[in-house]
């Protein structure tokens, strides 16, 4: 329950809900203009993908940092871009387990206050289980 | 019912297709909000 305490009221209210997400990981220790327009086009996709096939409501994107190290403006517009894209949807694109030059970077530039951020995966599940309903996860990894 | 559950696992796979390029992105887990039927 630790962890719980630390995630913001953001986090809570912009939690997993009682949707069905798909969790991915970004791999690149940097996450710039480059890396950004990557993820965006990707998110782009898979709400066209889901917008034609899913009759049901987009699923949520949970974005595990663990492995950036760095991040820049560009990259902070590109994943702004595709929060507001997902929100447009009803859906929500949440951040976990950020590196703290990272979490800093977004505390500097507020983005903390715009974006649900939990500090680890763990708890991200933890705030889930808050929530009502069930739900099953399928690990890949 | 069938046909929906075809088409959620057809998006599934084309998701993980998608975000798993090795480079930037891979999924690492897949959360599936079970029926309150």
């Amino acid at each position: 329950m630790d962890t719980i305490t630390k995630v913001n009221q953001l986090s809570f209210a912009q939690g997993f809900g009682s949707k069905s997400a798909f969790i991915i990981k970004l791999t690149d220790s940097k996450f710039d203009n480059f890396a950004g327009t990557k993820l965006l086009a990707k998110v782009e996709s898979w709400v066209a993908a889901n917008a034609l096939l899913n009759d049901n409501d987009l699923p949520q994107l949970i974005v595990d940092m663990e492995n950036v190290e760095f991040i820049d403006s560009q990259g902070l517009r590109k994943l702004l871009a595709a929060l507001k894209l997902m929100q447009s949807q009803s859906s929500n694109l949440i951040l976990c387990s950020q590196q703290p030059s990272v979490n800093l970077v977004f505390e500097i530039t507020r983005f903390d206050q715009v974006f649900a951020i939990f500090p680890c995966f763990d708890s991200l599940i933890a705030s889930s289980v808050l929530h009502q309903g069930q739900s099953e996860y399928l690990l890949a990894a | 019912m069938e046909l929906k559950k075809q088409k959620q696992r057809l998006l599934n796979q084309a998701t993980q297709d998608l975000f798993n390029d090795q480079h930037h992105t891979v999924v690492i887990a897949v959360r599936t909000q079970l029926s309150q039927d």
